[in-house]
């Protein structure tokens, strides 16, 4: 049967391993309304085109530039953002790796190039250079060059294979 | 006098976009019938292009989501054809072993765009959004393929031309692309010149053995051209260039000159042509 939403509706998901029920209208972005929340400003938002890739987010795993998903898409899903990165409040081996390769410089992009380096490890373990140049180039760093975020992203994956060893 | 906000430089804030009802379908039949049915439908993938189209003013009436249509995503072979699903990622395609089908097919799809795009955008989204710079239309142009459309008024089947020209039942659903397999078909996609200009070549024997070739020249601002070959000879140069005689003197944009074009054009034809011969073996 197909499924009908009106223009306002309540929307559940899991964010960041929380249960999260919202009254929001169809027409939202999901970056809109994670940067509504108190603890949602880590998604960042410049481009609003998909383009820049500064707002990633993981739903259902796979990442999404959250300017060009519509909140109501995640009904049910599992939305991982830069905020659920460290876990006890330890950083997370991508996040450690990007801050002690220094991976930024003004660090707009930075939640974006992690949560897009989270899930190029969660597929690839020991990515190739040529995977990660091709991930990397999906989100835009108008600072660094990329090289020390490429240094990171290697960093990052040497760091989550010694700890899964 | 000039106003920032009538130049349309400033995009609307999803905030000053008006709410809209969602159907999101369970087969390709309820689609159809949305489609029919309900307000100003707009269908949606993998909204990598039209979440912005809506920013820039594209009105929605009807969003019909096509999420649960599993049905369409895939690329399969039978009966002498590949398809691709419509929904099928630009990831998805680059993947799947039917694609193995059209040597050069998988490597094409895994250029459009980045990592980030292609486990999002789809084939159809892709055509569908009709931009000059997305580059399926080019590839299903050289393949010789041909897009399904289902509509509560019927079924057809039209070339990325005829796509270009609108010319899709209205209210309709793109459904799969379909490619013939013609014998030994083959494919090389050249993006090094992207934006300026990109070509595909396909390569194909027909029944009596002859080797077949169309090379499809696109650039971001002009639509795909395609170029017949005659492959009787070896030289592939001699080839590219009486190729090129073909191309309309007015094929040009502001950024790209129809005499670059036809220098460049030819000069990666030539390249593309050894390319495949020597991937025969
Ligand atoms: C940063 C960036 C880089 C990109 N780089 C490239 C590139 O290098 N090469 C390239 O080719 N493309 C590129 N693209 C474009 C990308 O491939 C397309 O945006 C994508 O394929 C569109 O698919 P979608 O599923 O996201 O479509 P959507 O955004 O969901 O829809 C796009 C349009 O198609 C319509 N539509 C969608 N599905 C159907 C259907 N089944 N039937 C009828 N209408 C339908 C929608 O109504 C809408 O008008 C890029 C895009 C971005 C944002
Ligand atoms: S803000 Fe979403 S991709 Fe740029
Ligand atoms: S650090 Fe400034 S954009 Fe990347």
């Amino acid at each position: 049967m197909a499924e009908r939403l009106g223009p306002r509706f309540d929307l559940s998901f899991t964010l960041n391993g929380a249960s999260v029920s919202v009254s929001t209208t169809t027409a939202t972005a999901l970056a809109d309304l994670l940067r509504e929340r108190r603890d949602g400003r880590g998604t960042r938002l410049a481009c609003e085109r998909a383009v820049c890739g500064a707002c990633t987010v993981l739903v259902d795993d796979v990442p999404r530039a959250s300017c060009a998903v519509f909140a109501f898409e995640v009904e049910g899903s599992t939305v991982r953002t830069v905020e659920g990165m460290a876990e006890d409040g330890e950083l997370s081996p991508v996040q450690a790796a990007f801050a002690d390769n220094a991976a930024f410089q003004c660090g707009f992009c930075t939640a974006g190039m992690i949560v897009l380096t989270e899930a190029l490890l969660a597929r690839d373990p020991d990515p190739e250079e040529a995977a990660i140049r091709d991930w990397i180039s999906s989100n835009i760093c108008r600072c660094t060059g990329y090289s020390l975020i490429l240094e990171a992203v290697r960093d990052a994956a040497r760091r989550k294979r010694e700890t899964a060893e | 006098m000039y106003e920032v906000a009538q130049a349309g430089l400033i995009a609307a804030s999803y905030r000053d976009i008006p709410p809209f009802p969602v159907i999101a379908p369970a087969s390709v039949e309820e689609a159809v019938a949305a489609m029919a049915d309900a307000e100003a439908p707009v269908p949606y993938a993998g909204g990598t292009d039209l979440c912005g189209a809506v920013r820039e003013g594209k009105k929605i009436g009807t969003l019909i989501w096509l999420k649960r249509l599993d049905e369409l995503r895939g690329v399969r072979v039978a009966d002498g054809t590949l398809s691709i699903g419509a929904l099928t990622t630009h990831a998805g395609g680059a993947g799947a072993d039917a694609a193995g089908a059209i040597p050069g097919l998988a490597e094409a799809l895994s250029k459009l765009g980045k990592m980030r795009i292609r486990l999002s955008g789809t084939a159809g989204g892709n055509l569908m959004a009709r931009h000059t710079r997305y580059e399926m239309s080019i590839l299903l142009t050289a393949l010789g393929g041909t897009a399904h459309f289902a509509s509560a008024e019927g079924e057809a089947d039209l070339t990325a031309a005829d796509i270009w020209e609108r010319a899709e039942p209205p209210r309709s659903l793109l459904t799969r692309l379909s490619i013939p397999l013609a014998g030994d078909l083959r494919l090389d996609y050249d993006r090094s010149l992207r934006p300026l200009m990109t070509q595909a070549l396909a390569r194909w024997t027909d029944i009596s053995g002859r080797p077949q070739g169309r090379a499809v020249i696109a650039t971001e601002y002009l639509r795909p051209f395609a170029l017949d070959l005659e492959l009787a000879g070896t030289d592939a140069k001699g080839i590219a260039a009486a190729a090129y005689e073909a191309l309309p003197a007015d094929f040009a944009d502001p950024a790209s000159g129809n005499d670059w074009l036809r220098r460049a054009g030819a000069a990666i034809l030539a390249r593309q042509l050894a390319r495949l011969e020597a991937a025969r073996g």
